[in-house]
């Protein structure tokens, strides 16, 4: 029943926002000609460097391509569900507009995080998949059941940038201005549409650990790639469980602390 | 009272007052700038170092771990030099205040500006400039401790941050015409991402543009957005000389007067749509 409860407000959501896109439809048009546009950016950036090399410590130009597929449509998938509430959070918080979802009968995390989604971004999750398919092959992606596996690791990267993203803004509790902290997310992202092979080891450590940006496509495609150990596979499970407890433990705390406007 | 006077509110004449709400409205975007300086120095610092890290971490996967000792004719050091340089102009390329004009149009806001005595491009871009001008004092500062361990010259330091403002005007007065488009869409920020996303490649912020090969390096030698922050690059490492420098900057007051023009139009053309309740 209570599921149920759930379900509907999702629904509601997805309803209305499917109502809007439509009503402004030129909108919904150029942003999606802006998330092909972030997508080619990506893929020029790499064919400029890989026009000058052939492999970048031990990462060739189809390995990374099949890496940045992956890291799209996750993205894509986050960015649908998730970012326009995101950014939309700190706001909640600071100017005591959180006040509204308290009252409601369903979880405020639920409803402050689900309530704004952005269908332009389906188009990426498309190209992603395309991308995946086009370069896997020659990167060593065995395709055939091993798709479960793309869609699995999508999920993780998804669900890892949504606990990634909370952790940044729910500091809006103890901040006059939680909007530097939730842009500063975005610096570190950048981190994260690079292969981990790039990376020196001790930074390849912080991102497996205390900031897992690499849970969003460079551990998923060297999982896929069958190069990922039982250690890894752990690890991820412990990471990503241990982020998810400390987002938590701060939002019921950043609650006591809440005081509605100005908070 | 002449006419003049009566034009301004503080009673002056019509060129102080000119230049007295310009100099007011810099000084207003400072001051906004650094009411928050916790905010400010996490600006710099996030914006500044992250993206620099990166590319040193790439550089450095590209010749020390694979071995190599030159990547598209240049050096380890001369890409870290870059890459260094590069920083202290990209913070000064730009700004965000073209979104705040977007963001006028879409609520309606921008009918509180229009009754002003001052333009509301005009004021929004001394504003922001205003918010830019601390973060480039900030990167002067920097630039001059760097020089004093380098063997790098101040005047060439000094042209390139020419350069770099004259960037920074020429994105502005682009994106100004770009954000006419508010007129039209109720929500144009993609317009603006869109633009962002090729500025922040073309520019030279993410990689030196001579890396590019040579069949697409037509591509950013026929957009204004080298001038943001490969240019001053080369100019501050001694790489392009006065001549080149001043061919640039030419090239530069071309792009101001192409895109002062197309803004001056779309402006005036758009703002004819304008009913105050939203683009």
């Amino acid at each position: 029943m209570r599921l149920r409860r759930y379900f509907d407000a999702w629904y509601t959501v997805v309803k209305n926002n499917f109502v809007r896109e439509f009503i402004y439809r030129s909108n919904t048009i150029a942003m999606t000609l802006a998330d092909m546009v972030w997508v080619a950016v990506e893929l020029a950036f790499f064919e400029i460097i890989y026009s000058n090399i052939t492999v970048i410590n031990g990462w060739t130009k189809e390995q990374t391509y099949f890496f940045l597929g992956i890291f799209i449509s996750s993205d894509a998938l986050f960015t649908t569900f998730f970012q326009r509430a995101f950014w939309a959070f700190p706001n909640l918080i600071n100017q005591g507009e959180l006040d509204t979802l308290l009252t409601k009968p369903i979880n405020a995390v639920f409803l402050a995080t689900f309530k704004d989604l952005n269908f332009t971004q389906l188009v990426n999750l498309i190209l992603g998949f395309w991308i995946i398919h086009h370069y896997g092959p020659a990167a060593g992606f065995e395709g055939g059941i091993y798709w479960l596996g793309v869609a699995f690791w999508i999920f993780v990267g998804l669900i890892t940038q949504y606990l990634l993203r909370f952790f940044f803004c729910v500091w809006s509790f103890w901040l006059e201005r939680g909007i530097t902290i939730s842009v500063l997310y975005y610096q570190f992202y950048a981190l994260a549409n690079k292969p981990l092979g790039l990376y020196p080891k001790i930074i390849q450590y912080l991102l497996k650990t205390i900031l897992p940006f690499a849970f969003m496509g460079a551990i998923p495609a060297v999982a896929l790639l069958g190069r990922l150990s039982m250690n890894d596979y752990l690890s991820v499970a412990a990471v990503l469980g241990g982020y998810g407890c400390l987002c938590w433990f701060l939002w019921v705390r950043g609650l006591r602390r809440y005081q509605s406007a100005s908070s | 009272m002449s006419t003049t006077a009566i034009s301004n509110p503080a009673g002056s004449s019509k060129l102080a007052w000119q230049v007295e709400w310009r100099f007011a409205a810099i000084r207003n975007g400072m001051r906004d700038a650094l009411a928050y300086r916790g905010d400010f120095i996490i600006n710099f610092l996030s914006s500044a170092l992250v993206p620099v890290a990166i590319q040193l971490i790439l550089w450095y996967s590209i010749f020390t771990a694979s071995g190599k000792t030159e990547f598209a004719g240049m050096t380890y050091p001369e890409l870290l030099a870059y890459t260094w340089t590069s920083l202290l102009f990209s913070q000064i390329r730009g700004g965000n205040y073209d979104f705040d004009l977007i963001e006028m149009i879409r609520t309606g806001n921008l009918s509180t500006y229009l009754v002003r005595p001052v333009g509301v491009v005009a004021f929004t871009f001394f504003r922001g400039f205003g918010e830019k001008l601390a973060t480039t004092g900030l990167c002067f500062l920097l630039g001059i401790i760097a020089i004093y361990f380098t063997q790098y010259h101040i005047h060439h330091f000094i042209m390139g941050m020419m350069m770099a403002l004259l960037g920074n005007v020429i994105a502005y007065l682009f994106s100004s015409t770009l954000s006419a488009s508010a007129f039209y869409w109720e929500n144009a920020f993609a317009v603006l991402m869109v633009k962002n996303m090729f500025v922040s490649l073309f520019s030279g912020e993410l990689i030196p543009l001579s890396i590019v090969p040579e069949q697409y390096a037509w591509v950013w030698k026929s957009t204004p957005f080298y001038l943001f922050v490969y240019g001053p690059t080369q100019v501050a490492l001694g790489k392009w000389d006065t001549q080149i420098w001043a061919n640039n900057m030419l090239i530069g007051f071309a792009w101001l007067t192409v895109f002062w023009i197309t803004l001056e139009a779309s402006w005036r053309y758009s703002i004819k749509r304008y009913q105050g309740l939203g683009g």
